[in-house]
């Protein structure tokens, strides 16, 4: 059992508990905003828990804190989004609608790693609703990708090359999940994309016959 | 879930043509590899060094294939759908390493699994290019759930009999 001497799990469970609480659309928007609050104060705990991990070499320690980390980020998120739909930001609604479903498959990743933190049951289901919520609430996306040839990409974790270092993308290291940086690419081409990898590279005004038109509010702007 | 079976190109033959290293028993076959002109119509699939890594760590060997002293290319990742590296099996390694096979699918089983579950299809394609016993060589396309990527071992074996 990893000790936390100076951070409390049932603390966080229960801060994470009341976050999820009011994590849907009717819920009072006071209550949301003033949630935000005491959940971004857990994760500055948590980030202070992790760091000290960190200086003491403790990884097994620093990567349960990830993992907790990432998946109150994710809740910390999918609440934003609500906010920021009741106060009419629905782009920025859909930005934290993906990172929270990106939060999610990282925490997800990484306490799989992590030995003695149970299943991530929960937190698969809750990047269903996540998806869910990207169909039912959303207007449809169009997005946009590049194609091309990588031809140098670094490692998050050493900064060497990443083709040839020990580390894999997407495992925690010392309180850090590891990924890629392409440094080098020769671009081809630009498409559309049903499926795109990046969910944030999308069309955002389109124009027509009243004027330039935001695909997410519908405004003309 | 589907495979299919197809004729496909001398793979060492291939490797000369296009001025690549030789693949060993067990390779990472590049995109293009059977139809390319030349090496500069090659990359990889992003998660081949990945793949590699992980076959690796559970104590098998693997080899990318590419130009000699050259870095490994790979292609930009550009849709969520995932395209798995190409696996090449040499008649050999199915009687020498069955032991680096079973990792290798397994591996790839991991990377499927994972590369699946925020899309809303849970299937994924495979490809592998075996070497049969009379020296020819097959590639079998594997369609289907990423939880049953490994399914394909016996029809690898019996390919590799062949």
């Amino acid at each position: 059992m990893i000790d936390l001497e100076d951070f409390s799990f049932d603390g966080f469970n229960d801060v994470a508990e009341r976050a999820q609480t009011l994590g849907f659309g009717p819920r009072a928007l006071e209550l949301q905003e003033s949630r935000i609050v005491e959940v971004r104060e857990c994760l500055s705990h948590l980030e202070v828990a992790k760091g000290k991990a960190i200086v003491n070499r403790d990884e097994a320690k620093a990567n349960l804190l990830l993992t907790m980390e990432l998946s109150l980020e994710a809740i910390l998120y999918h609440l934003l989004m609500w906010i920021d739909i009741k106060r009419d930001r629905g782009e920025e609604a859909w930005q934290h609608l993906i990172k929270a479903q990106y939060s999610t498959e990282a925490a997800i990743d990484v306490r799989e790693q992590v030995i003695g933190v149970g299943s991530a049951n929960r937190l698969e289901n809750f990047l269903k609703l996540l998806l869910l919520t990207e169909r039912i609430v959303f207007p449809p996306q169009t997005f946009l990708s590049i194609g091309g040839r990588v031809k140098a990409r670094e490692c998050s974790v050493c900064g060497t090359c990443y083709d040839s270092c020990e580390h894999i993308k997407g495992r925690a290291y010392m309180g850090e999940v590891c990924c890629t940086i392409l440094t080098m690419v020769d671009l081809e081409e630009v498409s559309f994309v049903p499926v795109p990898a990046n969910k944030l590279a999308r069309v955002t005004h389109f124009q027509d016959q009243d004027g330039r038109r935001n695909k997410m509010t519908w405004r003309i702007e | 879930m589907s495979t299919m079976l197809e004729d496909y190109p001398d793979v060492y033959a291939r490797a000369e043509q296009l001025g690549l290293v030789s693949p060993s028993d067990l390779a990472i076959l590049p995109d293009g590899f059977a139809t390319a002109a030349t090496s500069d119509g090659v990359s990889h699939e992003p998660d081949a060094a990945t793949l590699q890594k992980l076959i690796v760590e559970a104590g098998g060997e693997i080899d990318i294939v590419r130009a000699p002293d050259s870095p490994l290319y790979v292609r930009v990742q550009k849709t969520a759908e995932w395209v798995a590296p190409t696996i090449y099996i040499a008649t050999e390694l199915v009687a020498q390493n069955p032991d680096y096979l079973r990792i290798t699918i397994e591996s790839l089983k991991y990377l499927a699994k994972r590369a699946v579950r925020s899309l809303s299809t849970s299937n994924v394609s495979v490809s592998y290019v075996v070497q049969t016993q009379r020296g020819a060589f097959k590639k079998l396309d594997y369609v289907g759930p990423a939880s049953a990527v490994d399914d394909v071992l016996s029809q690898i074996r019996q390919l590799v009999d062949d």
